[in-house]
């Protein structure tokens, strides 16, 4: 627990310290996109390892956040923090309403509900045309302000997008190492074994889902009124398998793996874009090598170094 | 009713192909327990062989075809030696995201041998269609789906009738005991990759004339075959096919009846009705474990 | 075990490294040098698009290059991917600004990349922090209406494209048409832009039926569609979708019951008739004039400029010339004739808008006769749009 603030400590001060260190707002705002990873695959991650159950319909989450929060404020005039609120409350309900049954059944029902859940989410982005913009996408959103302070330049907004990082990453500190959390890593072990401590296995699971949801919605808003224009193709279902890929690629057994796989994953793209057409089949064999080298994703790595060092645990 | 034939018969088209997708999904799930997120591109891949085969190379088509199921066995084959094995020691999990990594590789790789632009490849039987009761309907559909009830019927005898098939069977169900049995685990993989590769393969080049080849067609196909995995049941063959067929036509009646726009929306609300309804899909004779 | 994932290592490893040594170094620029960045959709669902785009850029800067290059300099041209994504767009577009210090940027492909990068950047406003011009590739009309100060395009928009089909149909004394598109942003802008314009002529639209840009099956559609007998079925889509559709009216039989398929100007390449077949046989649709370079008469503008580009690109690169290529040749283009006429010093972002506004008029492109304008930043017209049809597998006008 103590090495998980000390992490969180680093982080706070790399971030704090990061962005006037870069050579051009272009590496801000890969910091900045890396972030909203982060934050997405974070709630994924405390799904993974803490109910033991797969989502394969975040980036649908992340376009509620992102659509409901940015809709208000482009056609009522709301100001963002209560469209921002909306939008997580009514992403909750959903996330609720399809967790309740499918969490329920044993197996990896989750993981197909919300792949359908995701593709009609999807779909109303698309049809809804009235409230979402259609397929030519909603603009007008509102940019972030504090008073006179407008959040509009990459290197404002970033710092902001990674507070909010930090906060998640407290947030889910707390509550892995809460009562609460150690049931939930019981359950993840032995489902029975944890029922029969009179623990609501599937209130637990639910109550994770729903969290993990209401991240990806926050990271949705946090990205729509960055750009200020949104289209459904940001949301579509490669998004939730990227998802899938950065919390694996980090290290599925801790919660800093989404740190490290959400930004290798955002990174990779950036550091690879010069291959031209060769890009594609390169990033594919990237992640086949870091899967057979990293059985255990980045965090077994550092792990692993660690051990090395102070020698055996 | 003229009408209602031919909404049915548009759901009958991508219906066969979702089925056999599904049923690709099937082979492998049922020796490995994994989700191949690659098996659309297993399936792009065989359309572009039958493409260069057929159209490139001019080979007459049965020919062609036979040599897109050879080079569906050793996409297969490869696949499970070099994506499949190494990872499996790793867990369930590590080797789905596996397949996602070697799903983009053969996109990529796809891409650069064919070009990035849809390619046509001709019909086996005749371009014009068949009318029945008045609509039309393409004979290549015919095709498809003489060709996957043939396959699903092999299948079956297969996994039910023969000492391998069934022994491919035991490994999925449990694996400690089929070990002990003295059962070839790795053999029986790569057997089902190999029939997976193979299926997949010839089922890409049995659509091709249907849908065009394309370098990125996998992603769609498989999200539509896995949905028909689950409706049938995942693991179960016959499910699969009957899953995707239902799939098809549900799409093709919400497009003719309710809303063009919505029909993709419709189809996937029906899946997770069915899901909640009966989780262990609509054809299985076992009900699914609930806590 | 292990040694298999020892073999399997090497082999990636080493196909890996192979990649990575053709990995272009981007060379050093010390000399002043006219940097022009472009976005383009190279890779992703929108490669078809990207693809070409690309190619005609490189064939004409390394031409103007030959020639001695612009205004006694060179022109470096940076192009980055943008995997058909918004977001990369973004990213990639404020790389070519911070980084690459590009005075002017090309592209993105599509309607939403476009409309991100513009927000993202606030190029919708006079007044921003970097100054520099976005001339895109897309249609939509969230980009040119109302006019954005950095915003230009250059494909033909789909409310001319509309207006050509529905005053063609209208002088063929065709009422009832259906409407069928695919649900994206360039099927939904021709949607409303054919609304518009059939209320303008008095034409009735009986249905309208949508698809998605992956479905390969439209006859349920189709099918729905002829119920309501219109004469003629519009199609909005771009790419494969629109072979389906083509391929699947004729399977219907919808021509033999008299009903005329008419296509969007998204139908940019004569691949489009190749992957019909013969159901590609009388349809009819509106094009930009590069597809009938040959067949225009010799009075027309146009005629020498598309016949060059054509025949360069088709000898650079083997495949025919297209809609899209055109489109950034035209983005490209205009840029350069803008710097050389209003002699904008390198990185001048500010001249070159003002330049692009001021010297662009009656400029002969590829997409038609531009005229730029502090108020029109798309600068075609009507004219710019032919009516073709097909004919023995083969584009033909018809008068």
């Amino acid at each position: 627990m103590k090495r998980d603030y000390l992490l969180l400590l680093t982080l706070t001060v790399t971030i704090l310290l990061l962005p006037p260190l870069l050579p051009g707002d272009y590496y801000v705002e890969v910091l900045l996109f890396a972030g909203i990873n982060v934050l997405v695959a974070l709630g994924l991650s405390l799904l993974t390892g803490y109910a033991g159950q797969i989502s394969l319909g975040h980036a649908g989450f992340y376009g509620m956040g992102a659509y409901i929060s940015g809709a208000l404020t482009a056609h009522l005039g709301w100001p963002v923090p209560l469209a921002a609120i909306t939008a997580l409350l009514a992403t909750a309900f959903v996330a609720a309403l399809v967790g309740w049954p499918t969490l329920r059944l044993k197996g990896h029902y989750l993981a197909m509900a919300t792949l359908g859940l995701g593709i009609i989410l999807y779909i109303l982005f698309v049809q809804l045309r009235g409230i979402t913009g259609g397929a030519s996408g909603l603009s007008g959103i509102r940019p972030v302000h504090l008073g006179d302070l407008y959040f509009d330049t990459p290197r404002r907004y970033c710092y902001l997008v990674w507070s909010i990082v930090v906060l998640a990453f407290l947030f889910s500190i707390n509550l892995v190492h809460s009562r609460t959390g150690m049931a939930l890593r019981a359950l993840h072990y032995s489902e029975v074994a944890a029922s029969t401590l009179g623990i609501d296995v599937a209130m637990y699971k639910l109550k994770v889902f729903v969290l993990s949801a209401v991240f990806a919605a926050l990271g949705g808003i946090l990205y729509a009124h960055y750009i200020t224009f949104i289209s459904p193709e940001t949301f579509g279902f490669m998004y939730s398998v990227d998802l899938v890929v950065m919390i694996v690629l980090g290290g599925m057994h801790s919660i800093w793996g989404a740190l490290l796989g959400g930004t290798f994953l955002s990174l990779l793209p950036e550091a690879l874009h010069r291959l031209e057409d060769l890009e594609v089949m390169v990033h594919g064999l990237i992640l086949l090598l870091v899967l057979i080298f990293l059985p255990k994703g980045f965090v077994g790595l550092i792990e692993k170094v660690g051990e090395k060092i102070h020698g055996a645990p | 009713m003229v009408n209602l034939i031919q909404y049915l018969f548009a759901g009958l088209t991508m219906g066969v192909i979702y089925a056999l997708t599904g049923v690709g999904f099937n082979l492998i799930y049922n020796a490995t327990g994994v989700i191949n997120f690659a098996q659309g591109e297993f399936v792009m891949v065989g359309a572009m062989l039958l493409y260069t085969f057929q159209e490139v190379l001019h080979i007459p088509s049965p020919i062609a075809l036979v040599l897109v199921v050879i080079g569906g066995i050793i996409v297969g084959l490869v696949f499970e030696h070099t994506v499949v094995k190494p990872l499996m020691p790793m867990g369930v999990i590590t080797v789905i995201i596996g397949t996602i990594g070697a799903s983009v590789v053969l996109r990529g790789g796809a891409m650069l041998i064919w070009g990035k632009d849809a390619l046509a490849v001709s019909p086996l039987l005749s371009e014009r269609p068949i009318f029945l009761f008045g609509a039309a309907l393409n004979t290549q559909v015919l095709v498809v789906m003489a060709i996957t009830a043939l396959a699903v019927l092999f299948l079956w005898y297969f996994f039910s009738h023969t000492i391998v098939g069934r022994a491919i069977q035991a490994c999925a169900m449990n694996p400690l005991a089929a070990l002990l049995a003295g059962i070839p685990m790795e053999e029986m993989m790569a057997l089902s990759f190999l029939l997976s590769g193979s299926l997949s393969a010839l089922a890409g080049g049995l659509i091709a004339p249907i849908t065009l080849a394309e370098y990125d067609m996998g992603t769609m196909l498989a999200l539509k075959g896995f949905c028909a995995a689950i409706i049938g049941g995942l693991g179960n063959n016959p499910g699969a096919f009957v899953g995707g067929l239902l799939l098809g036509v549900m799409e093709g009646l919400s497009a003719g009846y309710l809303s063009s726009g919505y029909k993709d929306a419709l189809a996937f609300l029906v899946l997770i009705l069915i899901l909640l309804w009966r989780p262990e899909g609509l054809i299985s004779r076992g009900r699914g474990e609930r806590v | 075990m292990q040694k298999v994932k020892i073999k399997v290592a090497k082999l990636l490893i080493f196909s890996l490294g192979l990649f990575l040594l053709t990995y272009p170094f981007t060379s050093s620029q010390a000399e002043e040098a006219y940097r022009i960045g472009a976005i383009f959709a190279v890779t992703g669902p929108a490669a078809w698009l990207g693809d070409p785009e690309k190619k005609a850029v490189e064939l004409m800067v390394q031409r103007i290059n030959r020639q001695g290059g612009l205004l006694g300099k060179r022109v470096k041209v940076v192009i980055y991917d943008t995997y058909g994504d918004p977001q990369a767009a973004v990213l990639k577009a404020r790389e070519l600004i911070t980084r690459d210090r590009v005075m002017a940027i090309l592209g993105p492909s599509r309607t939403p990349t476009s409309a991100a990068v513009m927000k993202a950047l606030q190029l919708d406003r006079e007044e921003n922090r970097f100054q520099v011009p976005l001339v895109s590739c897309a249609a939509g009309r969230i980009l040119t209406k109302p006019v954005k100060p950095w915003v230009f395009t250059t494909p033909q928009t789909n409310a001319l494209a509309a207006e050509r089909i529905v005053s063609y149909l209208s002088e063929k004394g065709i009422r009832r048409v259906g409407i069928i598109y695919v649900s994206n942003e360039f099927g939904e802008d021709g949607y409303e832009s054919l609304k518009g314009s059939a209320a303008k002529h008095r034409i009735t639209i009986v249905g309208v039926e949508t698809y998605g840009g992956k479905d390969r099956d439209m006859t349920a559609q189709l099918t729905k569609l002829a119920t309501k007998g219109p004469q003629a079925i519009i199609n909005w889509s771009v790419g494969p979708t629109s072979v389906i559709v083509t391929r699947n009216f004729k399977e219907l039989g919808l021509d033999k019951k008299g009903i005329l398929l008419v296509m969007s100007h998204g139908q940019g390449n004569i691949k489009y008739v190749q992957l019909c077949g013969k159901a590609a046989e009388g349809v009819i649709l509106p094009a930009g004039k590069i597809l009938v370079a040959e067949d225009l008469p010799n009075a027309d503008p146009q005629k020498r400029v598309l016949l060059s580009f054509k025949e360069a690109y088709e000898s650079a690169y083997h495949e025919p010339v297209s809609h899209f290529a055109a489109h950034a040749y035209d983005a490209l283009m205009l840029v350069v004739n803008a710097i050389k006429r209003g002699k904008v010093r390198p990185g001048d972002g500010k001249g070159l808008k003002e330049a692009l506004e001021q010297y662009c008029r009656g400029f002969v492109g590829a997409d038609g006769v531009f005229n730029y304008t502090p108020q029109d930043h798309n600068g075609l017209s009507v004219q710019d749009l032919v009516m073709l049809k097909v004919k023995k597998g083969r584009f033909i006008l018809i008068h």
